[in-house]
């Protein structure tokens, strides 16, 4: 996280153009800009600025906004349950989609099932997200009226940048699910299964996709932690207050403890994920436990 | 005889790519963008930056296959022309990757102890950011431009290409011919170039193709974002992001070049998982 912190600071520092000059009007004199450089605290050198804003995080602050004003804390609290929000949306539709096809998938290798599945992967992989969410809103928005354009209002909002977001994740949790299942449904205790008489589902549902769950666990975290960062372009298209769009603004507007503390914020979060996932592989597998 | 065995191994190579449709598939699409990208100027038939104020946002129709754009410019010549921008940034942005992960990944790999950790720390902390917005912080340092998108998405790909590189590095240094490189006296230098480097290639290589679909998306991406390629140098993405105000009443601007970034992105797939199963070292088939 430190190093995180470090990285995107000096990446902030070598970007050109000054920020000053963009909070106050052309006409602004040499004092004034003085003025605001040494409120800001700019005039600091690079690594007096760095250890300063450590200390800073330390005790919950992550700064002020320089063109907004506000606490980047408050902006980021903000727009932070909106990405989550778009994210676990997705996540919920890629598992919706992805889970069942992998399967069938896997159950029937090389059959029609496959190869649709197999096309939907390569299609969605294939897509720029900009693309579907464009596409969502001319077929469901303009033509059939269905959901809003874009913003954040109640659920109708959420379908169409869920399903733009969660395209490509479908594809690849359907390989992910369509390898594990494949492996696991040639080993020994399935055969063990049949042969006690259980029924196919049960089968498949409960002794095969639990024991196929690991690696798609790890893929749906990395997934998760993904769509929070991707979330960037859908949210630009679908105009949603989310985390994205403050990082793209914060950029263009120089807007250093905008930009940085969004960031460290995402690096937090992704590192809870990576948490929660080790943790939930002993609760689907206790012999992890042991390991 | 060289000739002869580079035959036979080029035999057994096209011998895997028959019977495999989708890497066909894969195969043509790339060659025909190519081809495209090649012979652009002859192919296009109007000059992709001429303007008709008259004929804008006219649908497809025979003068104009695929239908203006909202200056009246010829859409198809304008996606001729974006291929050469597309596989310009596929391509460079993936030697970016490949040089600067590739070379730190073996370094890493090869000396081991603190280099290895100084390397794969740094490596780490770009791989922790969304790849997305570590692109666009190097665009906005350096400018928006075609070569800044490529210097961008290439710095996003060195950390996968240094994972590779060094993961490939460990397992090599270990072997008995490179011991016997060491007791003979070459030097380091020589090691990384001659053994560690030809063992490494099959897998970077394959990891390559696969890449540059992705560098199609990323460049799409930024120039939808107005952050790659600059008007009026005609680019898919920048394309659908003109077209995007008139989504209702002309939407061929966005549907006809995200359709040729989809197509181009999945031949470069198909291609990209076709090679690295024929090619896959273990099988026999690799380049050593």
């Amino acid at each position: 996280m430190l190093g995180l912190v470090f990285v995107v600071s000096l990446m902030l520092e070598i970007i050109p153009g000054d920020p000053v000059l963009l909070m106050l009007s052309e006409t602004a004199s040499r004092e004034m800009k003085e003025a605001v450089r040494h409120q800001l605290g700019l005039d600091k050198p690079f690594m007096q600025r760095y250890f300063n804003y450590l200390g800073k995080i330390m005790q919950g602050d992550l700064g002020r906004s320089f063109l907004k004003g506000q606490k980047v804390a408050k902006l980021v609290g903000n727009a932070f349950p909106a990405t989550a929000e778009l994210a676990a949306a997705s996540l919920f539709v890629m598992m919706l989609v992805g889970l069942p096809i992998g399967v069938l998938s896997a159950l029937f290798p090389q059959s029609k099932v496959d190869f649709f599945a197999q096309m939907i992967s390569l299609i969605g992989v294939s897509m720029p997200a900009f693309w579907i969410g464009l596409l969502l809103i001319y077929a469901f928005a303009y033509r059939l009226g269905l959901f809003p354009l874009g913003g954040r209002s109640g659920v109708t909002s959420l379908i169409l940048p869920a399903c733009s977001l969660s395209m490509s994740s479908v594809g690849f949790l359907m390989r992910i699910v369509r390898v594990s299942m494949l492996e696991v449904m040639s080993k020994e205790f399935i055969t063990t299964a049949r042969s006690k008489g259980l029924s196919e589902a049960t089968v498949v549902w409960k002794h095969g996709l639990r024991n196929a769950t690991i690696p798609i666990i790890t893929v749906l975290g990395l997934q998760f932690g993904r769509l929070l960062g991707g979330a960037v372009v859908t949210e630009v298209v679908f105009s949603w207050p989310g985390m994205g769009r403050l990082i793209v603004e914060g950029i263009l507007d120089r807007d250093y403890p905008l930009v940085q503390g969004a960031i460290l914020v995402f690096g937090f979060v992704f590192v809870v994920i990576n948490l929660l996932i080790d943790i939930s592989y002993s609760i689907v597998d206790p012999r992890v436990r042991y390991d | 005889m060289r000739i002869f065995q580079l035959r036979a191994r080029v035999m057994r190579i096209a011998k895997r790519f028959y019977g495999r449709p989708m890497v066909i598939f894969g195969a043509s699409i790339v060659l025909l963008l190519v081809i495209v990208a090649v012979f652009a100027p002859h192919l296009a038939p109007f000059d992709p930056l001429e303007q008709d104020l008259l004929n804008r946002r006219s649908p497809p129709c025979l003068r104009h296959p695929f239908g203006t754009d909202i200056y009246g410019r010829d859409m198809l010549s304008r996606i001729i022309f974006g291929s050469r921008v597309s596989l310009a940034v596929g391509a460079i942005s993936v030697l970016i990757g490949f040089l600067a992960g590739g070379l730190c990944g073996l370094l890493a790999g090869y000396y081991g102890g603190i280099l290895d950790d100084l390397i794969m720390r740094v490596m780490d902390l770009l791989l922790a950011l969304p790849s997305l917005i570590l692109a666009m912080v190097v665009i906005t340092a350096l400018g928006p431009s075609l070569l800044n998108a490529m210097i961008a998405i290439g710095v996003w790909f060195a950390p996968n290409y240094a994972r590779l590189a060094r993961s490939s590095a460990l397992s090599v240094r270990q072997k008995e011919f490179v011991e016997a490189a060491r007791a003979i006296g070459c030097s380091n230098f020589r090691i990384i170039i001659h053994h560690i480097l030809p063992n490494s290639l099959p897998s970077l290589i394959v990891y390559s193709t696969l890449n540059i679909g992705t560098a199609f998306l990323m460049e799409a991406t930024l120039s939808f974002l107005g952050l790659g390629v600059q008007p009026p140098t005609p680019s898919w993405g920048a394309m659908v992001n003109e077209g995007r105000a008139y989504l209702q009443m002309a939407p061929h601007l966005v549907t006809i070049p995200g359709l040729v970034i989809m197509l181009a992105v999945a031949g470069f797939n198909t291609l990209g998982e076709g090679l690295r199963d024929i090619l896959d070292p273990r099988s026999g088939f690799g380049f050593q």
